[in-house]
């Protein structure tokens, strides 16, 4: 292999990405979009532009609702607009309630919902809430949590007990955790940041593996079309224009990632979250370089066999799918990074570099598991490599015509062109 | 000196070359012509390496090719492609530096053959923003920037206009005089009579016609071409060569003028008689047919 050529493919296939200004909008592009979509929710649920929530309280226990209207009117959105608009009618525990008539009321979008409180409310500590929609679980606990306090109060009267002694009782243990390290040394740590850290380096490796595929596989199907690979064929060999292909769009992935960890570096120094990821980042780092080489050097195989640019992104995305695995095995990596799932997935070739990385940032695997794993990952690079360096030439060069998956069979077994 | 003996190729069940033999010789230019699918595009890809061979040797300089540098040859495709989005000097720079590692001279280089074919304007345009032949000249450079020793040149000529035709003639012939061997592969065989020394006729993977560029001509300069007033209805031996209707040539195995003349006007009333000038494209048509009439 001629490593001269191979650096000037790789810089040309660099330089002429970088400057684009596709790179340039997805690398900035990218968190903005991840972070408006993990804010955007929570944003949205917090403020209104809607009229208050119409809330109506059958009460049959005749005091409950009464006491809790003000405090349910008294809930705001964050821009300190009404939440809720309460309507109590006290109901004859005697009588015989019809709901339905009150349930006609809902159907006529007289109500948003409505409040059912029976007489043994206290006992049986069950009230019903009616509505055309109970998909909105953070109103109906903020209600819940008023009914709570006020039976509570009374409960507490009842029993002759202190609201101060109640809450002394009922104050639950917090349980800190505290993030021991295998250099002797401890930090305090979260489920949400552990869950930050891991949600995080999978995405930047899809978002790497995903951006420097799609441009390697668009890269040969231009070249294919315009028949410039004629060209690069007679100057370079498959192997190292292949390479130098990987090597220069592995550049471009590694420019994104790097900035996207300063991002979110960034984000947690101001945020003054430790995040132990941040440690290990050479490690991620490797594991995300060798990640993208995995499906890189299948995609390349598989681009060079496209004809048309939708053939590839369906390549593409076939692939992609394999990428997007780890994050089904997200949380039973995070709850037992070291247990027999994490590990055998570790030496997936396709799982390795997410779920390695995964368990790096929750819990330092044995520098053992890390070398194997490397290794794996190195030994099924070179063998997607070799398949594709076959196919490469003979699909590079047909051109208008469909390589068939026996064909491409042959290829490989058999080292001949069709 | 380029040496392909017994060069074979096949694809599958089909064979795409079969036992090819032909060298061309340094300072010379070596046409290579044959109909679509006469395994034109295989045989140079197989010199370029980047096609194998099922069978046979390639030889350059007494060496076999796959030891000689890919530095060595310089090729132009006969299907035109660069890239779109780039300029006219990372192109050349790029695909020159694939070939050489002396990016000083590279530089120099690509503006003297800018000049050379009168673009000197361009070097900073995108490849885009250039006419077709323009980009064929772009295209022509990259080809001969890093001065290999081999050239091999597929349709150099198809979509240019008469002055540009003319003017890459001369740089053809001003690399053949600084001794570089090259391959000149086309269809427009009048071109390929004026330009070439040698010849090397394929016709389905196999060589119909291989030689002297003059020698091929005067191989049938003794045959004599008759034109016919009218035709007395009887059919005209096989051996004679349809030029049409009325115009035939009778090659010179049918023995002198006199003999000629005597046989010809039994099928018909003689207009003229003139000595035949064979051309390349009239003696590729006759080996084509008589291929055809030897397999049928």
């Amino acid at each position: 292999m001629n490593w001269k050529s191979i650096a000037t493919v790789a810089w040309w296939e660099f330089i002429q990405k970088v400057k684009t200004k596709a790179f340039i909008l997805s690398m900035i592009l990218s968190p903005v979009i991840m972070g408006v979509f993990s804010v955007l929710p929570i944003l949205l649920t917090s403020v209104s532009v809607e009229e208050p929530k119409k809330i109506l309280i059958l009460d049959k226990q005749q005091s409950i609702g009464r006491l809790a209207k003000p405090m349910v009117d008294s809930i705001t959105y964050s821009g300190g607009e009404k939440k809720f608009d309460v309507t109590v009618k006290a109901i004859d525990p005697k009588q015989q309630l019809n709901i339905a008539t009150y349930q006609q009321a809902l159907l006529r979008e007289e109500y948003v919902g409505m409040i059912v409180i029976p007489s043994n409310v206290y006992s049986s500590k069950k009230m019903d809430y009616h509505s055309q929609h109970v998909g909105n679980a953070r109103e109906l606990e903020e209600i819940t949590e008023i009914f709570d306090a006020i039976i509570q109060d009374s409960l507490l009267t009842f029993y002759g007990m202190k609201k101060t002694a109640f809450k002394d009782i009922n104050k639950g243990i917090n349980l800190s955790t505290i993030k021991v390290q295998k250099d002797g040394s401890s930090e305090s740590g979260s489920f949400l940041v552990e869950f930050a850290s891991v949600y995080g380096t999978i995405f930047i490796i899809l978002l790497m593996v995903s951006f420097s595929g799609q441009q390697l596989v668009r890269s040969l199907l231009d070249e294919k079309t315009n028949r410039i690979i004629e060209i690069l064929l007679s100057s370079v060999t498959p192997m190292e224009l292949m390479t130098g292909k990987l090597l220069g769009l592995g550049g471009l992935g590694l420019i994104q990632a790097s900035f996207w960890l300063i991002f979110a570096w960034l984000g947690a120094t101001f945020s003054q979250v430790e995040v132990s990821v941040f440690a290990s980042i050479h490690l991620i780092f490797l594991y995300a370089m060798l990640g993208y080489f995995l499906f890189a050097s299948i995609m390349i195989g598989l681009g060079s066999l496209a004809t048309t640019e939708q053939e590839a992104q369906t390549m593409t995305g076939y692939i992609m799918m394999l990428a997007t695995v780890p994050f089904i095995l997200m949380f039973v990596i995070i709850e037992n990074p070291g247990g027999t799932i994490s590990k055998v997935c570790s030496y997936i070739p396709f799982l390795t570099p997410a779920v390695m990385s995964a368990r790096i940032a929750i819990l330092m695997p044995h520098w053992s598991e890390i070398v194997l794993s490397v290794l794996v990952l190195i030994a099924s690079i070179f063998g997607c490599l070799w398949i594709s360096a076959k196919l490469f030439t003979v699909g590079m060069l047909t051109y208008g015509k469909r390589i068939s998956f026996s064909q491409a069979r042959t290829i490989i077994i058999n080292k001949s062109e069709v | 000196m380029l040496t392909i003996t017994d060069l074979t190729k096949n694809y599958g069940t089909f064979r795409a070359l079969d036992s090819i033999s032909f060298s061309a010789e340094s300072g010379k230019i070596c046409g290579i012509v044959g109909p679509n699918g006469a395994g034109k595009t295989t045989t140079i890809r197989i010199i370029l390496g980047i096609l194998g061979a099922n069978g046979g040797s390639i030889n350059y300089d007494g060496k076999d090719i796959k030891d000689i540098p890919r530095s060595a040859f310089g090729y132009l495709p006969e299907e035109r492609g660069l890239y779109k989005q780039s300029t006219v000097n990372e192109t050349l720079l790029y695909l020159g530096s694939l070939k050489t590692g002396n990016a000083k001279q590279l530089k120099s280089d690509i503006d003297g053959w800018l000049e050379r074919f009168h673009i000197p304007d361009y070097k900073h345009k995108k490849i885009e923003e250039l006419s077709k032949g323009n980009q064929q000249k772009i295209q022509f450079i990259a080809s001969v920037l890093h001065d290999p020793e081999l050239l091999i040149i597929d349709e150099p000529l198809s979509g240019l206009d008469p002055l540009n035709q003319e003017l890459f003639k001369d740089i053809v012939q001003e690399l053949k005089q600084r001794g570089k061997t090259i391959l000149f592969c086309t269809h427009q065989l009048p071109i390929a009579e004026v330009l070439c020394d040698t010849v090397i006729m394929l016709n389905k993977g196999t060589i119909a016609l291989s030689g002297n560029m003059t020698d091929i001509l005067r191989s049938g300069s003794m045959d004599i071409i008759i034109e016919f007033s009218s035709l007395h209805g009887q059919a005209l031996p096989e051996t004679f060569h349809k030029v049409s209707d009325m115009q035939w040539i009778i090659p010179s195995e049918h023995g002198s003028m006199q003999d000629i003349v005597s046989q010809a006007s039994t099928y018909g009333d003689i207009l003229s008689i003139n000595p035949y000038k064979p051309t390349l494209l009239s003696i590729f048509r006759q080996h084509i047919e008589r291929e055809e009439v030897v397999q049928a």
